[in-house]
């Protein structure tokens, strides 16, 4: 496999704060990776560079190849690279289905009709269908956080980006999240996930990337960083990282 | 049940159109159909105000300027150098369409306040400038401009204005019923998650504002060639109170009611004559009692209530 993303050195600042300090990491096609790391390590600042929300000050991002570092995040959902938000960004006033057909026709040559009828087998899948016409504003939580997964979906990417996916979400909920993380990573979308949620971490993911202070503290299979020292001092007084907050 | 059925909506709307188109039937004596066609010109700004702030969520205080600059492009280019109207009108939307292009490249990446002090800024200068400048303008004595019409008789200005309101809003409703309508309500609820999702934000914004004033520079152009008069009046903050009062008595959040709001305000307006300024203060204290309780407008509420007395129990 070769290396669908690779980011280079990358430096964000914020004022005095440096953010992400030298992050170089690389994400072959087809692999799903846990970003973890205590609050104010860089994590979200990381995944919004790489979606465009943020331009680095320092190095380089690549995807497939082309570079991506300052690319509008528009651009970077046209090249395949989608995302959820760690606190959920919904289209709150307008139905449910049309919060899919958001994306579905951003792509000018799907029509409506053809976009409208994935958007329906994605919320059979989501167990959304009776909500379908609902105003977004009436879903709960959970139903939100899938709707966003949803919308995900409408996009066919090639690397998605979710930020903290399974907070406030019921366990029936989280199921089905994983079951379509894994059906997603099945099919070969690579995955980028951050999440303080370390059992889904574990559960799902072959790699683990921590981050502390905006550097890469480590980098390697699950069994490998739950037990790394560097990381176990991250997460001060854990015994593993497992009793993470 | 056919897939065909008509809406109430649909019924409703057909029915105040051929209620304008009969009005003068009826013996609606001439200053009236005076009144009602500046209401179709308000209409015109209102709705297509609405568009911008209800629709795409983007304030703008500019929006009588650009009525103000398609008024004076369309009278300088047929009174100054001659061109019949069928070309300057067309120039005046033109004309606006660049201003509105060049102040949303500029200003449409601004947020809130500072979006809003921007165009209000903007709107200050084209009327102080036209108002300094004498030479082409002629300042605050304004130009006269040549009619549309060689007669002095109303009904054709009436029934003209009236169907330019309805191009207007048929060409608005297309727009807003189509991708780009839905591009603009996901950048309405949130920038962000629309940009991720592959919504070209910057360019849906700039359309949005560009679109909004070519209509109301188009709206100014008739105007002007309505009351044969351009003056840098037209251009006020206080004007733009009037037609923002106007979207938001009728319901920002839809095309249709803002323009509605525009010819009730314009009526009311001249019925409440008799008191004089006390009519703004009246107008100022429904826009904050309307937004505190019916932010849908007068006649969004209206139609929530008749189809909630409708829904079956």
């Amino acid at each position: 496999m070769s290396a669908q993303l690779v980011t280079e050195g990358i430096v964000k600042r914020f004022g005095g704060l440096t953010a992400l300090d030298d992050v170089s990491f690389e994400i072959e096609a087809g692999e799903l990776v846990g970003l973890i790391g205590p609050n104010g390590s860089g994590k979200t600042t990381f995944l919004n560079v790489l979606s465009g929300f943020l331009r680095p000050e320092r190095g380089d991002a690549r995807f497939e190849g082309r570079s991506i570092a300052g690319r509008e995040p528009s651009e970077l959902a046209g090249a395949g690279i989608a995302r959820s938000f760690q606190v959920t960004k919904i289209f709150r006033r307008i139905s449910v289905l049309d919060n899919l057909l958001v994306p579905g026709l951003t792509d000018w040559s799907i029509a409506r009709q053809t976009a409208a009828e994935k958007g329906a087998a994605i919320l059979e899948q989501l167990q959304l269908s009776r909500l379908t016409h609902e105003a977004a504003a009436n879903l709960s939580g959970g139903q939100a956080k899938l709707l966003e997964f949803g919308r995900i979906m409408m996009l066919n990417p090639k690397l998605v980006l979710l930020d903290e996916p399974f907070g406030g979400v019921h366990p029936t909920l989280k199921r089905l999240m994983h079951d379509m993380i894994r059906d997603w990573n099945r099919r070969g979308t690579s995955i980028i996930l951050i999440s303080h949620d370390m059992g889904s971490i574990f559960n799902l993911c072959r790699r683990i990337v921590a981050l502390q202070n905006g550097r890469v503290i480590a980098n390697g299979r699950p069994e490998v960083v739950r037990k790394d020292p560097a990381v176990l001092q991250a997460y001060l007084g854990s015994c593993s990282v497992e009793d993470a907050p | 049940m056919t897939g065909h059925a008509v809406s109430p909506r649909a019924v409703l709307g057909a029915g105040v159109v051929t209620g304008f188109a009969a009005l003068p039937l009826f013996g609606l004596d001439e200053y009236w159909i005076y009144i009602l066609t500046i209401g179709f010109y308000y209409a015109i700004l209102a709705s297509s105000w609405s568009l911008l702030v209800g629709y795409v969520g983007r304030i703008s205080f500019a929006h009588v300027a650009m009525s103000g600059i398609g008024a004076y492009t369309s009278v300088l280019a047929s009174g100054s150098f001659g061109w019949p109207l069928y070309f300057s009108i067309p120039l005046a939307g033109l004309v606006t369409g660049l201003a509105g292009l060049a102040i949303g490249r500029l200003c449409l990446r601004l947020h809130g306040a500072y979006l809003g002090l921007t165009t209000i800024a903007f709107s200050e200068i084209v009327r102080i400038t036209i108002t300094a400048e004498y030479e082409l303008t002629r300042g605050s004595l304004g130009l006269a401009a040549v009619g549309l019409f060689e007669t002095t008789d109303r009904l054709p200005y009436y029934y003209s204005f009236l169907a330019i309101l309805l191009v207007c809003l048929l060409i608005m409703w297309l727009i807003l019923r189509s991708r780009i309508g839905m591009f603009f309500a996901a950048i309405r609820e949130d920038e962000d998650a629309a940009a991720s999702l592959g919504v070209k934000v910057v360019r849906w914004k700039i359309f949005a504002f560009t679109f909004s004033s070519v209509i109301a520079g188009i709206a100014g152009g008739f105007y002007a060639h309505f009351v044969q008069l351009v003056a840098p009046s037209m251009m006020s903050i206080q004007e733009m109170g009037l037609v923002l009062s106007m979207a938001v008595v009728g319901g920002f959040q839809n095309i249709f009611y803002a323009a509605l709001g525009g010819i009730l305000l314009e009526v009311l307006l001249e019925a409440m004559r008799e008191i004089g300024e006390w009519r703004m203060t009246a107008f100022a204290l429904a826009v904050i009692l309307i937004l505190r309780y019916a932010p849908n407008g007068l006649f969004g509420e209206l139609v929530r209530t008749l189809s909630t007395r409708k829904a079956p129990a």
